[in-house]
């Protein structure tokens, strides 16, 4: 396998790998040269469409390589061992949300009669979690977002519904935050955007 | 100077409905139990109120609060020890000593109530606060301001918290890393004597922390005592710039007038 994986790979592999079974598989494929769902399904005492579904996935992923043979005309799939061995290895960084340059310059502030509920840390300088309201009724639900620490001092200098706006960078600027932070801070503004808390003009 | 009102007028009659109820509960006794026991259960309860008295010079160090335990003590014995019988116990020279301390007391306490020196001074402060914010429009959010930072030291502010305890400015609470200073109006100084008010957090507060930041958080039911839907931004920065001016003005040995600007609302004594 490829030395680093995307995301979604990864947990495809190790959903199989976790099968009670998957190194009883391995091993039978190690072992043999080549083998068949039926042969394989009936060796580990398993369901024939169970054995086929993990050949199958391991083949997507380029660990077995399948060829079609005829048995009386009858055709049917043989695997072979292709990768001897399987490094798992996910790239984090990838994960980290696309930077967007022009995200820095948005300026923002509270929106207006949002509800909303920020909780003061015992430190004073910064807000240590935000409660909204969502929901109609019924359906009214409490959603407490708890917050670092750099996203809680972030909060505490965000301008009021009524002040000038303020751009996120100038914000961070504020509450003495690292540029290095603002994946984390864009993350929350995301967020409390989406929720209706802060307005971006 | 004349400042244009921007809170609305004082409707609190939690210090009239006190004297009411005491009045209440004596009456009611007095007229189930006779007359004596009318007058022992005025006098404790004056007594009671006191012991308030006492609670708040502690708090606070605010002389005149003192002059108002002793009124008060001396009121309640007098009244507590009154046989039946007014025109002999009048004779006694046990009622007679407490009835002159009572009536040399009452000037001294006039004085300090009319010069404000036993009112809190909530309304001033919010009144000064709002006097430089014209721009209507809503925008209270719960959440404090940072108001900017100082230079101080931990003996300058310890002082400076002194100054407002005694002037009854406001009240403050050590947090251990800030000083929050919760701005209380008359009639509202029971909740915090006694104890019975919500998380200080929620109140109307100007914090001071011991590395010179300042933050200020007002209250909704404060932001709703004025008049108009006041810029809520632009009053929690007042409010900040308020006690930083106070605060310049301490350290420059001025103090005095910190209590004259206050003075200069005309606000009632009692409001």
């Amino acid at each position: 396998m490829s030395a680093t994986m995307d995301f979604q790979t990864a947990a495809t592999l190790g959903g199989h790998l976790a099968k009670t079974y998957a190194k009883d598989f391995f091993e039978l494929l190690v072992t043999y040269k080549d083998i068949s769902a039926s042969e394989a399904a009936s060796r580990l005492n398993l369901h024939i469409q169970t054995a086929q579904d993990f050949l199958e996935a391991m083949t997507a992923l380029g660990i077995l390589k399948k060829v079609e043979v005829y048995e009386k005309k009858r055709p049917y799939f043989r695997y072979t061992l292709e990768k001897e061995k399987i490094r798992l290895e996910i790239d984090l960084t990838k994960l980290q949300r696309a930077k967007n340059s022009g995200v820095l310059s948005q300026r923002i502030r509270e929106r207006r009669n949002t509800g909303a509920r920020f909780s003061t840390a015992r430190s004073g300088l910064a807000i240590s979690s935000v409660i909204i309201w969502t929901g109609e009724g019924r359906d009214r639900q409490e959603r407490k977002i708890n917050l670092t620490t750099p996203q809680g001092k972030f909060l505490y200098h965000l301008p009021f519904p009524n002040a000038e706006p303020l751009s996120i960078e100038e914000i961070m600027r504020k509450a003495g935050l690292d540029e290095g932070l603002s994946p984390e801070i864009e993350d929350i503004v995301g967020v409390l955007e989406d929720l209706g808390v802060i307005e971006g003009m | 100077m004349y400042y244009m009102r921007k809170l609305k007028p004082d409707s609190s009659v939690t210090g009239l409905l006190i004297i009411l109820g005491i009045l209440g509960i004596a009456g009611i006794a007095g007229a189930l139990f006779g007359q004596a026991w009318g007058l022992k259960v005025l006098g404790g309860l004056i007594l009671l109120y006191a012991l308030y008295s006492l609670n708040v010079w502690i708090r606070t160090m605010s002389t005149g609060y003192l002059v108002a335990t002793l009124y008060q003590a001396a009121l309640g014995i007098f009244i507590m020890t009154l046989p039946a019988d007014l025109e002999v116990g009048l004779q006694s020279p046990f009622s007679r000593l407490f009835l002159v301390i009572y009536v040399l007391l009452l000037p001294v306490l006039g004085y300090y109530a009319f010069t404000k020196k036993i009112k809190w001074r909530g309304r001033e402060i919010l009144e000064l606060a709002a006097t430089t914010v014209e721009e209507v429009g809503n925008g209270f959010t719960p959440r404090p301001l940072p108001a900017g930072k100082l230079e101080y030291t931990h003996n300058e502010l310890l002082a400076f918290t002194e100054f407002v305890r005694r002037n009854l400015v406001a009240i403050p609470f050590n947090e251990g890393q800030r000083i929050m200073m919760v701005v209380v109006k008359m009639g509202e100084e029971f909740r915090y004597i006694l104890r019975l008010h919500d998380d200080i957090l929620d109140e109307t507060w100007v914090s001071f922390d011991f590395n010179g930041e300042v933050s200020v958080n007002i209250s909704q039911r404060d932001y709703l005592e004025f008049r108009e839907a006041l810029s809520f931004d632009q009053l929690c920065d007042s409010l900040g710039k308020l006690f930083i001016d106070f605060f310049d003005m301490f350290r420059r040995g001025e103090s005095v007038r910190v209590i004259d600007r206050m003075d200069a609302l005309r606000l009632s004594p009692f409001s």
